[in-house]
């Protein structure tokens, strides 16, 4: 079943083109983004519950460009019933900042040579949202927390969260008409523990661009959630040194995202903040490594039909047989880099700017087993539970911080765990470390990547069980 | 906001509710080098519905929250309400109330002047890192004002306007083989150009020292001094650890009463929760909930004497709610910084992102600029880790006696800690 289209952006339609024609004839370049996503989040812990407004936004935001300069206003506001009116307001606020520009010198663009595309899209979930009331989501939520209370008395509270969200933009210039409309769904559950050390948690997570089947999968969590509490509940702190680790799917697309796709944004490459550029056509990582990034990619919660700038999605080969190819580009620096745009230029909301961002980020698949990854180390750590990461592209370095590490003696796994860990290295040092590929990928998105320290959008990472050697402390 | 009010007041089972409106106009920049990469505008409204029902037997409440957006028509807002007041009964959540409070005697309105305000901070920023010497990689600039009004079901009827500012700035340095970069975030209320222009000075200088760092070395362990928000960051800690909410869902390892430096050989926390503090963009008088906030000492001499945090936890409590305070003091410790750097020591100033778990007090981070204190001498190191756990080592958490005002943060601009796990490099 597919998700139905916003009747709200629908209505704006025929407006918001009158308007785009109207000030087209005094810049350069036009083009509106309208959005109208709803999203509920319910949250069920061992002693309250609620529900509330998740990730929902409603607004315009016009992106003009005159002699090169650029200028954007987010309006959530504006009357179209005289579009006229709207337009003159529009314009007013667009003409006012380029007279300002006008004490600056800019980096120009030239977006004239947008080609024309006229789409809808809609996509399908398995399980439409509506299916079930948010009395019957709270109850399946009510029983996977008491579920997971009653396995373990040192479990002192439990969080679950189911988020459903639908997303429908219309983009509008004087060369596209483009309306798109899909769901994506995210699920976890929390487990906060009191062992000999104090309170600990753990974290995990389902997500995707599906509906309520994600419920099932959710439920399918609840042993997993537990053993891991347990594992958290049991570390000691690591020793710092380098060691052979195992990543699990989870972290091996952690160090995907961090290690390399912040690395190859290319509005970085415009600010001369990120070595990729250095490395086009070099080898960054092992023979054994591939990377892509892409909405058009995977189903997931970053997977889309066209960019917040109106660019179809792409699928980018980053990384193949360790060669570093492309990197992942917006409108603004693509012309600047004078180059061509891979569909990755995404806002927070309406009401920020655009920048250039991950969609769906993963090493590609390998031969290797796992039990033979594990057979051939001689000391060190099968690594899960991803916490957080940060990019450094300037001088590529990596920081992941994870919740649990598995020792690995002589092959073989001790039972002892270690935690939390911080994991950090040079980037190409740590790729080209990489010994072993799983042929099994998995991609998860239930995080938030940052931009910096803001500028919050979704994107889902992943790829196979890798070995490699990294430093940890 | 009446049209809201006069839709709500159509459920009569509704017990309480808050709204919350907000009009924000915003001017942005942003720079790469000294060329503007683009600028944007913004004009944005929203209303925060918040709606409170209890059951017939007075023994839960529960409570939805729905966003209003200007261009909903009243039948949608009808609808969206009509659903938040569905949802409401359906969450069962342990009955509490909230204060019933009609009176509040607050004035602010700060005349709107953001693209006036924010080309004076784009000459500051140029005039700064012309004055340093600095290499300007990028930065960004956004200016909000901020009209808002808030009600809630008892009376309490609000209106009043802010400013704030956020700054991002990624300045360079470089030697004959490498160019390196630092990162640094801004938020205020006010602009206060003195302390902004010591801070931009000081960014520009430590650029140029992690262009001559060295690898960290091979440590194990090591005794830590952090600095500005780095301190705040975990010390938030604290913060996190004794909020009503923690302890009321046992994510805290804090009980009320506990002295939480009982074997203590360094400073004792002295900690308060303050509804205001100059210069922070948190200057609201109300919380979330409509509760008028009230500063409270929180941690006196080391013993956690008073949880503080919203309505419905305090309610369970039994405490007096604080609301949702936004602002922390922290009082500065007996030793100088010149005092606490003089043993030897790892000083980090800059983390590719320093992370604290507030609940059980593990931070980490990669070394983006530290400096190894070792027999007076102080040496530029990058690279590698520091790990540790504040409540396993906060027996001997020393603060410096020299205070800053940052944001929403009043402390210690330095803190040590003592026995830090150290991945080093070499």
């Amino acid at each position: 079943m597919n998700v139905k289209p916003s009747t709200y952006l629908l209505s704006l339609r025929r407006d918001l083109k009158t308007i785009i024609t109207e000030l087209s004839s005094h810049f350069d370049y036009v083009s509106v983004l309208a959005s109208d996503s709803k999203g509920k989040a319910y949250s069920v812990r061992t002693r309250s519950m609620d529900i509330r407004d998740f990730m929902g936004e409603r607004g315009l935001v016009f992106r003009a460009v005159c002699q090169g300069r650029v200028a954007e206003v987010s309006l959530n506001d504006l009357k179209l019933s005289v579009p006229m009116d709207a337009s003159q307001k529009v314009m007013d606020l667009l003409r006012s900042q380029f007279e300002l520009q006008e004490k600056f010198d800019s980096v120009l663009v030239d977006l004239s040579h947008e080609e024309s595309t006229t789409l809808d899209v809609t996509k399908a979930y398995g399980t439409a949202f509506e299916t079930k009331s948010p009395e019957e989501k709270l109850s399946i939520l009510s029983e996977i927390v008491k579920e997971v209370g009653s396995r373990d008395p040192r479990i002192v509270n439990t969080v679950v969260q189911f988020c459903e969200v639908t997303v429908s933009k219309l983009f509008i210039s004087t060369k596209k008409d483009m309306l798109q409309s899909y769901p994506w769904s995210q699920a976890y559950i929390v487990a906060l523990g009191n062992g000999e050390s104090g309170i600990k948690m753990c974290y995990n997570a389902v997500s995707g661009m599906k509906g309520l089947e994600l419920l099932d999968e959710l439920k399918g969590l609840i042993d997993t959630a537990v053993k891991n509490l347990d594992d958290t509940l049991k570390t000691t702190p690591i020793v710092p040194g380098e060691y052979e680790i195992i990543c699990t799917p989870d972290i091996t697309g952690l160090i995907a995202h961090e290690a390399f796709g912040h690395g190859v944004e290319m509005d970085m490459f415009v600010k001369n903040r990120a070595q990729a550029p250095q490395f086009i056509n070099k080898a960054v990582a092992s023979p054994l490594v591939g990377m892509h990034d892409g909405a058009l990619v995977y189903d997931q919660v970053s997977s889309y039909a066209f960019d917040d700038e109106g660019t179809l999605a792409h699928d980018t080969v980053v990384i193949e047989n360790g060669i570093l190819k492309q990197g992942i580009c917006d409108a603004l620096s693509a012309s600047r880099l004078n180059t061509v745009p891979t569909g990755n230029g995404k806002r927070e909301n309406f009401e920020r700017k655009a920048y250039t961002r991950m969609t769906s980020t993963y090493f590609t698949s390998g031969s290797d087993r796992l039990e033979d990854m594990i057979s051939s180390i001689k000391k060190g750590y099968l690594l899960d539970g991803m916490e957080s990461g940060m990019e450094d592209p300037k001088n590529w370095g990596i920081q992941c911080v994870l919740s649990r590490g598995y020792e690995i003696i002589d092959g073989k796994m001790t039972g002892k765990v270690v935690g939390p860990i911080i994991l950090t290295g040079y980037v190409i040092d740590l790729l080209k470390s990489i010994t072993m590929v799983s042929p099994e990928i998995e991609l998860s998105g239930s995080g938030f990547c940052g931009k910096g320290h803001k500028e919050w959008v979704k994107t889902a990472n992943g790829g196979a069980y890798i070995k490699a050697t990294a430093r940890l402390g | 906001m009446k049209n809201l009010e006069n839709i709500l007041k159509g459920y009569p089972e509704i017990n309480d509710y808050v709204i919350h409106s907000r009009t924000t106009k915003s001017a942005e920049w942003f720079f790469i080098k000294d060329k503007l990469d683009q600028s944007r505008r913004k004009e944005v409204s929203y209303s925060s519905v918040k709606i409170f029902v209890d059951d017939v037997e007075g023994k839960t409440r529960g409570n939805s929250e729905v966003l209003i957006y200007p261009t909903h028509t009243t039948e949608e807002i009808q609808h969206l309400i009509h659903e938040a007041v569905l949802s409401a009964k359906l969450i069962k959540n342990q009955i509490y109330s909230l204060p019933v409070e009609k009176e509040l005697d607050f004035k602010q309105n700060v005349k709107e002047n953001i693209v006036e305000a924010g080309l004076e901070i784009i000459d500051f920023i140029f005039d700064t890192a012309k004055k340093a010497k600095g290499d300007l990689n990028s930065f960004e600039v956004f200016v909000n004002h901020n009209t808002m009004e808030s009600l809630n079901k008892n009376g309490l009827h609000i209106h009043y306007s802010t400013q704030d500012c956020y700054i991002e700035v990624i300045v360079n340095a470089k030697t004959s083989t490498q160019e390196i970069e630092l990162y640094k975030e801004y938020n205020f209320g006010s602009l206060n150009k003195e302390s902004l222009f010591n801070q931009f000075n000081a960014l520009f200088m430590e650029a140029k020292d992690r262009a001559v760092a060295l690898p960290t070395p091979k440590l194990e362990k090591a005794d830590l001094i952090l600095s500005n928000d780095n301190v705040e960051s975990l010390l938030g800690v604290y913060e996190a650890s004794t909020n009503v909410g923690s302890l009321y869902n046992h994510s805290s390892n804090f009980t009320m009463g506990q002295n939480l430096q009982e074997n203590c050989v360094g400073d004792k926390i002295e900690m308060k929760m303050l509804s205001s503090l100059e210069g922070s963009i948190y200057t609201s008088p109300i919380d979330e909930l409509g509760v008028i906030l009230k500063s409270s000492k929180v941690i006196e001499n080391g013993v956690f004497t008073k949880a503080w945090g919203d309505a419905r936890h305090s309610f369970y409590m039994s405490l007096e709610p604080t609301g949702n305070l936004k602002n922390v003091q922290f009082k500065g410790g007996k030793k100088t910084i010149a005092e606490l750097e003089k043993e030897d020591a790892i000083e980090v100033l800059d983390f590719s992102s320093f992370i604290v778990d507030n609940s059980t007090g593990d931070f980490s981070g990669e070394i983006r600029l530290g400096y190894v204190l070792k027999n007076g001498k102080k040496t530029p190191i990058s690279g590698g880790s520091i790990s540790g756990n504040l409540l396993a080592l906060h027996q001997e958490l020393y603060l410096s006696k020299e205070t800053q005002r940052s944001n929403r943060y009043e402390g210690p601009v330095k803190c040590r800690l003592n026995g830090v796990s150290v991945a080093g490099l070499q």
